[in-house]
């Protein structure tokens, strides 16, 4: 059901664009945003805090306002999450971050980019944290630890 | 549209994860490929289609960031996360690992031969340089460790002609060092980038280097010779 309302508003857009009516992508964009962006959030409330027995979304790390959902191409897009952690404590807001990304990675359905920030005036060194959770390359590293990987899948195993 | 790329052909290199980097032999009649499989593949062409001649395993237990091709074609060497730098001797179609080079705290972020093939530069997360030297004995000797840096080093190149390496690092400048006094040293740094500089690329000729940052630019560099006046283009 949700392939065939997908291709009526790609197909209406379509139209409306070459009949000169509306920019192309313009006809699809809130609405389609807001469910990308329903979908991420979803995937990323259930995420358990690493420190305590709650979800992201009970402890409001994560709230449905907090994921923006642009698009970058046809069918590819860019999702920005900025989320609010509980303490100032710096490897916690690393961890998060990380399990965001792990959890999306693994189980958003549709072709992405993602950002992870901390939400501003939340943290000291939001910046830090800010540039190593969109860095792939020691996002990858940190993944291959272990230990760290243990506690990043406890965090986004999904509840029975 | 004219002078477009025409895509020959796909492969599904690195099963399960990611493929981390590419390096065409100097030949051009090879092709290495790297991963978060901790695997190196080198693809060639039977006829029309690409297929794997080697698989590299055994060599590393992380993922493998780089590869690069010695200047003579017969050395491969290959940057990982777990600390190391294999060179692997080609064989024909078989590849052996010859030496491990130990010594970075963490990560290998990439691995680098001078034009000369006598030299041989990697870097890592732990902000350093290492410069290694080979002699006819295939025998590698670490000659220098520089500690420019003050973070994540992520690229190292060496000039195309010149005994000079460049560096790229998370503390978002560009370094440049060369052998003054029997010691390797940084003669120069680039600042400039807004973010984390990824890479780096001389031109042919040595007179321009390239950078790319995550600060979504792209940045040309030129030397300017004392005398002249300073600039960046």
């Amino acid at each position: 059901m949700e392939r065939v309302s997908g291709l009526l508003s790609w197909t209406l857009s379509r139209v409306l664009w070459l009949s000169g009516l509306s920019e192309p992508g313009a006809a699809r964009q809130p609405r389609i945003m807001e469910e990308k962006a329903l979908e991420v959030y979803d995937l990323i409330r259930t995420i358990r805090d690493p420190e305590k027995p709650n979800t992201l979304e009970e402890l409001e790390v994560v709230t449905e306002s907090c994921v923006q959902v642009q698009e970058l191409h046809e069918e590819d897009y860019l999702v920005i999450i900025r989320f609010t952690p509980t303490v100032p404590h710096c490897s916690l807001a690393t961890l998060i971050g990380l399990c965001l990304r792990v959890k999306l990675q693994r189980c958003l359905p549709f072709k992405h980019k993602l950002e992870i920030y901390i939400s501003e005036g939340t943290h000291s060194t939001e910046e830090d944290i800010n540039k190593q959770i969109n860095d792939k390359e020691r996002v990858a590293a940190a993944m291959e630890n272990p230990n760290l990987r243990e506690i990043v899948e406890q965090c986004v195993l999904e509840p029975d | 549209m004219k002078d477009s790329l025409v895509l020959l052909g796909r492969v599904p290199a690195h099963p399960d994860s990611r493929c981390w980097f590419l390096a065409w032999n100097p030949a051009g009649t090879l092709l290495a490929s790297c991963g978060g499989d901790r695997r190196i593949r080198i693809w060639g062409t039977e006829g029309d289609t690409w297929v794997c001649k080697s698989v590299l395993s055994e060599g590393h237990q992380r993922t493998v960031r780089k590869v690069a091709w010695s200047p003579c074609g017969n050395y491969l060497a290959s940057a990982s996360f777990d600390a190391t730098t294999c060179i692997w001797k080609k064989n024909q179609d078989d590849f052996e690992c010859v030496t491990t080079l130990e010594g970075h705290e963490n990560e290998v972020k990439s691995v680098a031969w001078a034009p000369s093939g006598n030299l041989l530069a990697t870097c890592s997360r732990d902000k350093s340089v290492w410069v290694w030297e080979v002699d006819e004995e295939d025998e590698y000797e670490c000659v220098s460790v520089l500690n420019s840096h003050t973070q994540d080093v992520k690229h190292v190149v060496w000039h195309p002609s010149q005994e000079l390496l460049a560096s790229a690092s998370y503390d978002d400048t560009v370094k440049l060092y060369r052998e003054e006094e029997d010691d390797w040293v940084c003669f120069a740094t680039l600042e400039g980038h807004e973010s984390t500089v990824w890479s780096l690329a001389f031109d042919p000729s040595g007179q321009r280097l390239a950078s790319c940052s995550d600060d979504r630019t792209v940045r040309i560099w030129r030397q300017y010779l004392p005398g002249n006046e300073q600039g960046v283009s």
